[in-house]
């Protein structure tokens, strides 16, 4: 918003008058207004401003204008008025037959049952919540379930009266007047306890306010009037002279109304007029900033803010504040002020005004201007008792009374100099003078004047800017060379006045340059620079220890400090070449408010001072005076309503729903707030805290009211805002929206439940098929052993009843024969197939018994060793001995291995009865990871030239090789044979 | 001194027939009948009840083991000994559990078949290891459901467990300080208990499901 105020202070004294320029604040379409011919300004009860056009209407809430015309629903665009029915719910009345209904930002026509609507102008809701509407078509009321009521309203001619614009309520009548129509205008009271009693008053009224509940104003072409309450109370509506000392009379008024001082703001058109309750008359116009020459409309909101609309230039706002910038004191001519000083002791400022060189002393009464005829510039007035000092650069003339304006004209000359200049003193609490005096560039005095008459100079290191005196009676200078002096003030011996007590060194203060000096009351010492701020140092007796500095990153306006002042309330004035501040300590916290910069002023401030109303008088080197009168703490103590007015979802506008619960895709939020509050709403400053985020922290507060929210994850959240007022003129108000953002569908219980349910099911699958193929080839393995053994038992059977019968039957049958008488060679045949055929059947046997799969571990085939081996051994004369080292382990070993050890063993042991001719046989089985079966003989041992031993050596070689088991045979006192083989053949 | 009456049953005429002949040479033995299925023995035996029935396993039509099963009641006074190549068989088994008291390995030479005889006749029965073992599990697995069956004593136990392992009788008898007679006495009354077990197991299998 542009915001170029000029300020010119209108002071009503007795003698003449100065004018000022009003900070009014516009607001254009450029600004967001809908129509810049506005109509009508109202004000909701959440304290969003309605202002009504031409050409639709719009609603402010502090952050964003909401408009609305044709295009957005309404039944036209010329808005005649609008009233507040419900939570966010408005009537809206344009110029057609047609009620338009607000609700919660959205337009739509109300139907009523007669379906007719009047022309409405103005809308009335009564004390007990009758609604009212002034129309075209006459008086109207509204009955809930019907509509519009005709209250019928005819004059003396039995005439029908129409065209009603203005209504208020006023001791239990209705007041109404007419807009200019094609009737002759009258003032009409209609009693509210029937409707049917009503007066008319045959004047042409204009507008009607009511005054401070008791008197009703009617303003008329000739000036104003008001309402006849006894006459009213009789039933008759008559109008009665203002009381004289309102001062009321004359000129054509148009609308006016009343602000909560009972002040009278009266429209002319082209200006307007504020009429104090004391008959004080303030104009404003082109003169005072007022931009357009067309007002429609004044309103009070309610933080007492004026607001005007204009046919063509908008709304514009005039808030009240405690500054004044002051740069008329003449009238005419602008005025430049050279010398200004103010004494906290006094309410009057004395003020020399260069162009008219008068000397002007203001104080609450008006000011008083008088002509000081030496023409010279002054820089300094000082004032003891009624003397007034006047200190130009070479000169100080003294002024014996200051209230007798002769004196002026005879000022007395009481110090000269030929060489060097005065410039910048201070005088003591009694009033003696000390001014910087410099002779030349580099030679520098401080001048005193004691009791009007003795001179003296105290020679200084180097150039002072300001000077201060503490409360015992001291002064303090420091130079711009970082040079700190401090002197005690000896009225008493006034050739020596000045008595430094202290000069600092260098390692005392820092190298700052000051530039301004000023004194708290609790015996600060402050200290203002070319390029660093302020500086703080407490006082420890005559040493300094620094407190603090304040600078632009602080929140000053600037960092030259030109001038600093300590007002009554031990506020720090610090003035720069950029403007004015206020340093304000409260405990620990230290707050700087641009006192200036907030109005958009800058200027070089050159001396600041306090009077006894503690208002602050600031001179700059333009010539202008700023004024701050203490703050009015009057203001509206509820803060304004605060709240969320708009929410984007994705860019979307959504309605504003707490705990509203949004999708994953749309997690990009921005949220808008609005303060009521119109002081300076721009100046508003908003913070968040987002709960939810993981960030606890709250925003850094800026102007923006909108916060945008990029990408939120999933989970719940509350928003919380703050809005900090400027100047603290309310508390901060805060507010909080909670939502939550939904999980996306593929992060949800269900869909998750519904995949682990899944993965389950398919890992199950995947198990259960596992283990079922598993056991299908367990099944089939097995299936295929037991078509195995099924063959196997099938060739056992096959051999042993088969083939065992045939070779018993031939076993016997050679056995009868060679019970004959057979000799020689048959016989001995006979023997060989008696023998074969035993043979036969003997490894028949152990063939079946390798096959039976009932003999299969290795239990059974070392229990089956040992009983072969003794039963062959018993039957060849051997001595045999059987030792089995510890207990067997439970081993499965197939028929074939089994067969292969057996026959291994048989082997060995036939060898042994065939050509070992041993007495015995020690047989040792150790059964671990490898069988061991060593057999030792104590016969002769074994020879390569044994013959026959080779075939059966090969075969066991074979056999022992297919189990990949090893043997040995060692001669060692007969043969020792030594099989290994590995159990996990 | 009686004679040992024997009946043979056996299918191979020459092996019949040269025991018959054996028998008949022998001064000890009588030959009481010679059968060449079991039919035939079943039908003449309970009139005779020898003293010793050579029984061969596999005859035509039905076999030996069925054969001594009904037989066993009716013959009282008779044993019955398998005649049969293999002495691991399970058939050798299934017949010393039906009521056999012993076998005959036809491999034995002549002369042995004869002693053999005569020893069984005294009371002694061979028992091969594999016999003692399958024996043992027969006692094992019944032991809960036998109580009215004969448990086998210590001795017997201790003579099967030995069996089992491949000992020979002359080395049992050592190790338990007896006669290899009464080792082979202990056996018989060991396939008695067998018969006891396997009829009491038949009889629970009918009446006690």
């Amino acid at each position: 918003m542009q915001r170029k105020f000029f300020f010119l202070v209108y002071l009503f004294f007795c003698t003449k008058c100065c004018c000022q320029q009003l900070p009014f604040v516009y607001y254009t379409p450029r600004e967001g207004l809908i129509n810049s011919r506005v109509r009508n300004v109202l004000q909701d009860s959440s304290g969003r401003m309605f202002f009504l056009t031409y050409g639709g209407f719009s609603i402010y809430d502090g952050t964003k204008f909401f408009s609305y015309n044709v295009q957005s629903g309404l039944s036209n665009d010329l808005v005649n008025d609008a009233l507040e029915m419900g939570n966010d719910s408005f009537w809206i009345a344009c110029n057609d037959h047609h009620l338009n209904i607000l609700s919660h930002g959205r337009i739509k026509q109300l139907a009523t049952s007669t379906d007719f609507s009047p022309i409405i102008n103005k809308f009335l809701k009564t004390k007990d919540g009758t609604i009212y509407a002034a129309a075209d078509e006459g008086l109207y009321r509204w009955k809930s379930g019907i509509g519009f009521e005709h209250i019928s309203i005819k004059d003396k001619n039995k005439e029908e009266l129409l065209y009603f614009s203005n209504m208020v309520e006023y001791n239990g009548w209705l007041l109404l007047s007419q807009w200019v129509g094609p009737q002759t205008k009258h003032l009409v009271a209609v009693n509210l306890s029937n409707n049917k009693i009503y007066s008319v008053c045959y004047q042409p009224g204009y507008d009607i306010k009511v005054k401070n509940n008791n008197t009703a104003w009617v303003s008329l072409p000739n000036g104003f009037m008001e309402v006849d309450n006894e006459k009213l109370q009789q039933h008759i509506l008559d109008l009665n002279p203002l009381p004289a000392q309102v001062g009321l009379t004359g000129a054509s008024p148009g609308s006016f109304c009343f602000d909560k001082a009972f002040n009278t703001w009266i429209n002319y058109g082209s200006s307007l007029l504020k009429i104090t309750a004391a008959g004080v008359k303030e104009t404003i116009s082109r003169e005072q900033g007022l931009r357009s020459i067309n007002i429609n409309t004044t309103f009070f909101d309610r933080e007492g803010i004026l607001w005007i609309g204009t046919d063509g230039n908008g709304v514009m706002k005039l808030t009240g504040t405690n500054l004044r910038l002051l740069n008329n004191f003449n009238g005419a001519t602008a005025s430049s002020i050279e010398a200004l000083t103010a004494y906290k002791n006094s309410d009057t400022v004395w003020m020399y005004d260069l162009p008219t060189h008068q000397i002007i002393c203001t104080d609450p009464s008006g000011s008083k201007a008088f002509p000081f005829t030496v023409d010279k510039s002054v820089h300094k007035i000082f004032k003891k008792e009624n003397a007034l000092y006047i200190s130009c650069q070479k000169d100080i003339y003294l002024i014996q009374d200051c209230r007798e304006p002769s004196a002026y004209q005879h000022a007395v000359n009481i110090f000269h100099t030929d060489s060097g200049y005065l410039s910048r003193g201070i005088s003591d609490p009694y009033g003696n003078i000390i001014e910087i005096y410099a002779i030349t560039d580099s030679s520098f005095y401080l001048h005193s004047l004691v009791n009007g008459k003795t001179s003296s100079y105290t020679k200084i290191p180097f150039l002072v800017d300001q000077l201060v005196v503490d409360s015992q009676q001291r002064l303090w200078a420091a130079t711009r060379n970082n040079r700190l002096m401090v002197y005690q003030l000896d009225a008493e011996h006034p050739s020596h006045y000045l008595q430094l007590l202290k000069e600092f060194d260098s390692k005392e203060l820092p190298d700052i340059s000051p530039r301004s000096i000023c004194m708290d009351k609790k015996n600060n010492l402050w200290l203002g620079t070319r390029l660093n701020g302020v500086f703080k140092f407490e006082l420890n007796g005559l040493n300094i220890i620094k407190q603090q500095q304040f600078t632009m990153q602080q929140g000053l306006v600037d960092n030259f400090i030109v001038t600093l002042h300590c007002d009554n309330n031990n506020h720090i004035w610090a003035g720069t070449q950029n403007g004015m501040d206020e340093i304000m300590e409260n405990g620990k916290d230290t707050k700087i408010k641009n006192i200036t910069k907030s109005q958009n002023i800058f200027l070089f401030i050159s001396n600041i001072f306090s009077d006894k109303k503690n208002t602050v008088w600031a001179l700059s080197t333009n010539g202008s005076v700023i004024k701050i009168a203490e703050k009015d703490t009057g203001l509206s103590s509820t803060g304004p309503a605060f709240f969320f007015n708009e929410l984007k979802v994705s860019g979307k506008e959504t309605a504003i729903e707490p705990g509203h619960t949004f999708s994953s895709g749309n997690n990009n939020l921005s949220f808008s707030v609005a303060a009521t509050s119109f002081m300076d709403e721009k100046q508003i400053r908003y913070s968040y805290l987002l709960k939810g985020s993981g960030n606890n922290n709250w925003s850094e507060p800026v102007n923006n009211a909108v916060f945008n929210f990029i990408n939120l994850a999933p989970g719940k959240y509350i928003l919380q805002v703050r809005a900090d007022f400027p100047d603290e003129l309310y508390p901060s108000s805060m507010i909080s929206y909670s939502f939550s953002i939904s999980k996306p569908w593929w992060l949800r219980w269900w869909f998750i439940s519904i995949i682990v349910l899944a993965a389950t099911l398919l890992l199950y699958f995947i198990i259960r098929n596992y283990y079922r193929r598993k056991m299908g080839q367990q099944k089939m393995i097995y299936e295929k052993q037991q078509a195995v053994e099924q063959e196997r038992s099938r060739i056992a059977t096959d051999m042993h009843d088969d083939l065992g019968a045939g070779l018993t039957r031939i076993k016997f049958l050679s056995e009868n024969i060679s019970e004959r008488n057979i000799t020689g060679n048959d016989r001995e045949e006979l023997q060989k197939l008696q023998g074969s055929a035993n043979e036969l059947i003997e490894s028949m046997g152990e063939i079946i018994w390798a096959m039976n799969d009932k003999n299969n571990t290795l239990e059974d085939l070392i229990f089956h060793l040992r009983s072969y081996s003794i039963t062959y051994c018993e039957e060849n004369k051997l001595n045999c001995s059987f030792n089995l080292a510890g207990s067997i382990p439970y081993q499965n070993i197939n028929g074939h291995t089994r067969r292969n050890i057996f026959l291994i063993v048989k082997e060995c042991l036939h060898n042994i009865v065939k050509h070992a001719a041993a007495g015995s046989v020690i047989f040792n089985i150790t059964a671990g990871e490898s069988l061991v079966i060593s057999i030792q003989d104590n016969g002769k041992g074994m020879s390569n030239g044994n013959s026959g031993r080779g075939n059966g050596l090969i075969n066991m070689q074979k056999r022992i090789t297919e189990m990949k088991g090893s043997f040995t045979i060692i001669n060692n006192n007969g043969t020792k044979t030594e099989l290994r083989i590995p159990m996990t053949v | 001194m009686n004679e040992i009456t024997v009946s043979i049953v056996e299918d191979i005429a020459e092996v019949r027939e040269s025991i018959e002949k054996l028998i008949q040479q022998s001064e000890d033995f009588l030959l009481a009948g010679s059968y060449s299925n079991a039919e035939q023995a079943e039908q003449a035996l309970p009139d005779h009840t020898p003293d010793i029935v050579i029984m061969d396993i596999n005859l035509p039509g039905r076999n030996g083991i069925d054969c001594i099963k009904n037989l066993k009641e009716k013959c009282k006074g008779s044993q019955f000994i398998m005649f049969t190549i293999f002495e691991d068989d399970q058939k050798v088994f299934d017949a010393l559990e039906a009521g056999a008291c012993g076998y005959l390995l036809k491999k034995t030479p002549k002369e042995k078949i004869l002693e053999a005889l005569k020893e069984l006749h005294e009371g002694g029965s061979p028992m091969s290891t594999q016999i003692a073992r399958k024996v043992i599990q027969v006692f094992q697995k019944n032991k809960s459901m036998s109580e009215e069956a004969a448990p086998l004593t210590k001795k017997e136990k201790e003579i099967l467990e030995l069996l089992a392992k491949g000992y020979l009788y002359k080395e049992i008898a050592e190790k338990t300080s007896i006669s290899a007679n009464t080792v082979k006495q202990h056996i018989h009354n060991i396939y008695e208990k067998l018969h006891v077990q396997n009829r009491t197991e038949a009889i629970n299998k009918v009446y006690k499901r």
